[in-house]
């Protein structure tokens, strides 16, 4: 029985949306796949799927608001398209990709003011499956979070938020921000040592 | 401020351990206090619950990538759905064969009905869709043949020896003409079944139905079929056992797919059979009613290198990753095979050049085998290595033990399957009196797999009790056992699900289970790491195969009635990408 679908441990299926960290982080791939997609854009595919899901995830957390983080994801993806001429080899694809969704963000909030529709950003993290008090508390835990997230000082949130949500290394975020890795880890570490104080009153409450 | 640097640096290397997606790990957390893992934990289960839908991913694909309809029809597999009309991803048949859409989950439904906007672009998405869909029935062949090109992961690690561009997308298929009773493999297109012209069959049997064993090397250059003329029969639980005889042994080597034969010796079968990691060389155990033989052949010229007497009869033959050493277990047949309780079953480390034993270790405390007392037993454990071949693990048939075999270390421990508990009460739980000791049961088999990270086991199998004393023991009740998943190390139980399955598989990159039913009647499909359902093919058996070239595909069969279905899965969404009716004809999967 076993034999019939026995596979071989520790070896990448096919390109798979749903599986993006098989190529996230792989400089070289990353960097031919860059060259590749200049001559032909249907080879951006494979970077589109590492990616697509934690640019939403950033730019979800930073403007807390679904669908307009679905506009900027489009954006954010059909700028990097349009400039793949101007990646230059030499830097990294997801610190290039996150400085044009954080450049993305900022033209928007420049035009819109950022609202937290605190509403939908709950509903929208339901999961189906609980019951009505799991998912109560879950909506409430989670809008608790947020609230805490948007009162850190700009420069934790957005190392926060590039380095949880992004899912970039803390190279990355460094390369983003324009800081060093040290600064970028204090950073962050100043934010979590905020939430957690935060998740200690709460505790006490 | 030292303090400070070497907190963020602890922080830092917590968080990358648990990066979304990936599963926490429990060493790096416990680097942070209490409360910052706990916030870490909050902050993960948020980003995990922060995701795009899969429909606005296709979407916005089809958007960027395709703009014109003959380059709509490039999109992923993972994404097939999109290029149907929205009717498909409801469930309705689409476009390419394409019959086991997913589910819209609640939050997708949202997507396609919220807001004048939202409705707008899904016009927009349906009709580019629409335009997309008479040219894919064009170029839909082309478009699977491109869309199942390797991976870039996979291009980086390249074959020692080119495969011809002709043979790479190629699948091996095993043909078996009824008539003449001949039976071979070819190189063949997966998506149609077409064999490829210019590659001569290579042979697996003459005049039998029984299938002839086959390996192929963990590189893909080397293929070997021990192929048969016959069967090989013997004595077993008052009967007769047969196999497909072993009559000589085709080497092939697959990039120039140039033919070696070896001889084999006269009246026996053979089982198991296992190329060393750099394919130079075979390993092969010849078995008759009486002895068993490992036999050593130069995987190119097939001649035989070296040959030994085994003291039982192997179940697993495998090198360690090194190649340096071969690993065996299994059991002696014993006097009376299949009637008299056979000896335990035995772990070996032989030196893999000399065949010189190494290490020789008899696993008194495991149950296996079958045999006829006041009632016939059948205990089967469950037997799985370590990805990093450093470790042999048996999960008893009979009791719930794990027992670790460190073959680096060359010892040997048993633990009780369970929740965690004290120490104490682990040693108590494995002085306990077995199931078939206390009569409950007279046969159980299990079978397991293993996490890429070597770090969890996949358990799943059948108990049963036998209605009668003959010597084929013929069962009454059968009851599976659930899922169950074993922190390898501990043994401890991560967790327990009811399905009644018997058969499982892990993906190669450990995301999904494929867990069957006993009859082969559906395949279910569990997310590895939540173990949530992601898919049930019913009718399906699916299996992990791959391409000459090595890339991985899952492949699937079925066999509705008189003939039989093979097809091409998506890796992504397991929906059905290609199928044709196979007549005699089923994958050829491996190694």
């Amino acid at each position: 029985m076993n034999d019939a679908i026995a596979g071989t441990p520790g070896r990448p299926l096919p390109e798979c949306a749903d599986q993006p960290d098989a190529l996230r982080g792989d400089e070289a791939a990353e960097r031919s796949l860059v060259m590749a997609a200049r001559a032909d854009r249907r080879r951006f595919a494979p970077l589109y799927r590492a990616y697509v899901a934690p640019v939403y995830r950033y730019l979800y957390h930073r403007t807390g608001d679904p669908h307009e983080a679905e506009d900027l994801t489009a954006t954010t993806f059909g700028q990097a398209l349009a400039s793949l001429d101007r990646y230059e080899e030499r830097g990294r694809f997801a610190a290039w990709l996150f400085s044009i969704a954080r450049h993305t963000l900022r033209d928007h909030q420049r035009r819109r003011r950022p609202h937290l529709d605190l509403a939908t950003a709950a509903t929208a993290l339901l999961d189906p499956a609980p019951s009505p008090e799991a998912q109560a508390l879950r909506a409430e835990r989670d809008r608790d979070l947020h609230r805490a997230i948007e009162r850190l000082p700009a420069g934790q949130r957005e190392a926060l938020s590039l380095r949880f949500f992004g899912g970039l290394s803390t190279r990355d975020v460094a390369a983003v921000l324009g800081r060093s890795e040290g600064t970028v880890k204090m950073l962050v570490l100043r934010a979590m040592d905020t939430l957690r104080e935060h998740y200690r009153q709460e505790d006490h409450r | 401020m030292i303090e400070q640097h070497a907190r963020a640096e602890a922080l830092d290397r917590a968080i990358d351990a648990a990066r979304v997606g990936e599963r926490p790990d429990a060493d790096a957390a416990a680097q942070a206090d209490r409360a910052t893992a706990d916030t870490l934990a909050a902050l993960h289960a948020l980003a995990e619950a922060t995701s795009p839908s899969s429909e606005y991913v296709s979407a916005l694909e089809s958007r960027l990538l395709a703009t014109a309809p003959e380059q709509v029809s490039l999109a992923p597999l993972g994404a097939a759905a999109t290029v149907a009309p929205p009717a498909a991803a409801m469930g309705a048949p689409g476009p390419g064969g394409l019959r086991h859409a997913a589910p819209v989950s609640r939050r997708a439904r949202n997507w396609l009905l919220t807001g004048a906007r939202r409705l707008a672009s899904l016009a927009a998405v349906a009709l580019l869709c629409l335009a997309a869909a008479g040219a894919l029935a064009l170029v839909l062949p082309g478009v699977l043949r491109r869309g199942i090109a390797p991976s870039p992961s996979s291009v980086a690690a390249p074959s020692p020896v080119p495969v011809p561009p002709a043979l790479a997308t190629a699948v091996l298929l095993e043909t078996w003409d009824a008539a003449s009773g001949r039976a071979a493999i070819i190189p063949a297109d997966p998506l149609t079944g077409q064999p490829l012209p210019d590659y001569a069959p290579v042979m697996t049997r003459e005049n039998g139905t029984l299938r002839a064993p086959q390996a192929v090397s963990a590189n893909g250059q080397k293929l070997a079929v021990v192929a048969a003329q016959g069967q090989a029969c013997e004595a077993y639980a008052g009967g007769t056992s047969c196999r497909a005889s072993a009559d000589n042994l085709r080497l092939v080597d697959v990039p120039t797919w140039r033919e070696t034969t070896a001889p084999l010796p006269t009246s026996g079968w053979a089982w198991p059979l296992a190329f060393d990691p750099a394919a130079a060389r075979l390993a092969l155990a010849y078995n008759t009613s009486t002895s068993t033989t490992l036999l050593l052949f130069n995987a190119t010229t097939g001649q035989l290198a070296a040959q030994r007497q085994l003291p039982f009869r192997p179940a697993l033959l495998d090198y360690t990753r090194d190649g340096a050493s071969l690993i065996l277990y299994g059991q002696p047949l014993g006097s009376d095979p299949g009637m008299a309780k056979p000896a335990p079953p035995r772990a070996l480390l032989l030196d893999a050049a000399t065949l010189d034993t190494r290490w020789d270790y008899q696993l008194a405390d495991l149950v296996s085998g079958e045999w006829c007392e006041t009632a016939c037993f059948s205990w089967s454990p469950g037997v799985i290595l370590a990805p990093d071949r450093r470790a042999l693990y048996l999960v008893h048939a009979d009791a719930e033990r794990l027992t670790t075999v460190d073959l680096a270390a060359r010892t040997v421990h048993t633990v009780a399957i369970g929740a965690a508990q004290p120490r104490p009460d682990r040693l108590l739980a494995l002085t306990a009196r077995s199931a078939a000791a206390k009569g409950d049961a007279t046969g159980a088999f299990k079978t397991a797999v293993i996490s890429p990270d070597g770090k969890q086991l996949y358990v799943v199998g059948l108990k049963r009790q036998a209605a009668s004393s003959t010597p084929a023991p013929r069962p009454a009740t059968a009851e599976t056992f659930g899922l169950l998943v074993l922190d390898a190390a501990s043994g401890r139980t991560l967790a327990h699900h009811d399905i009644p399955a018997v058969g499982i598989a892990l993906t190669p990159d450990g995301a999904h289970l494929l867990l069957t039913d006993s009859g082969l009647t559906w395949t279910e499909i569990l997310d590895a790491r939540t173990r949530t359902p992601v898919t049930r093919l019913d009718g399906w058996t699916v299996q992990i195969g791959r391409r000459l070239d090595g890339q991985p595909l899952l492949l699937a069969s079925r066999s509705p009635g008189q003939t039989s279905e093979l097809a091409v899965l998506d890796p992504c969404t397991f929906a059905v990408i290609a199928s044709w009716p196979a007549g005699a004809v089923s994958w050829v999967t491996g190694p």
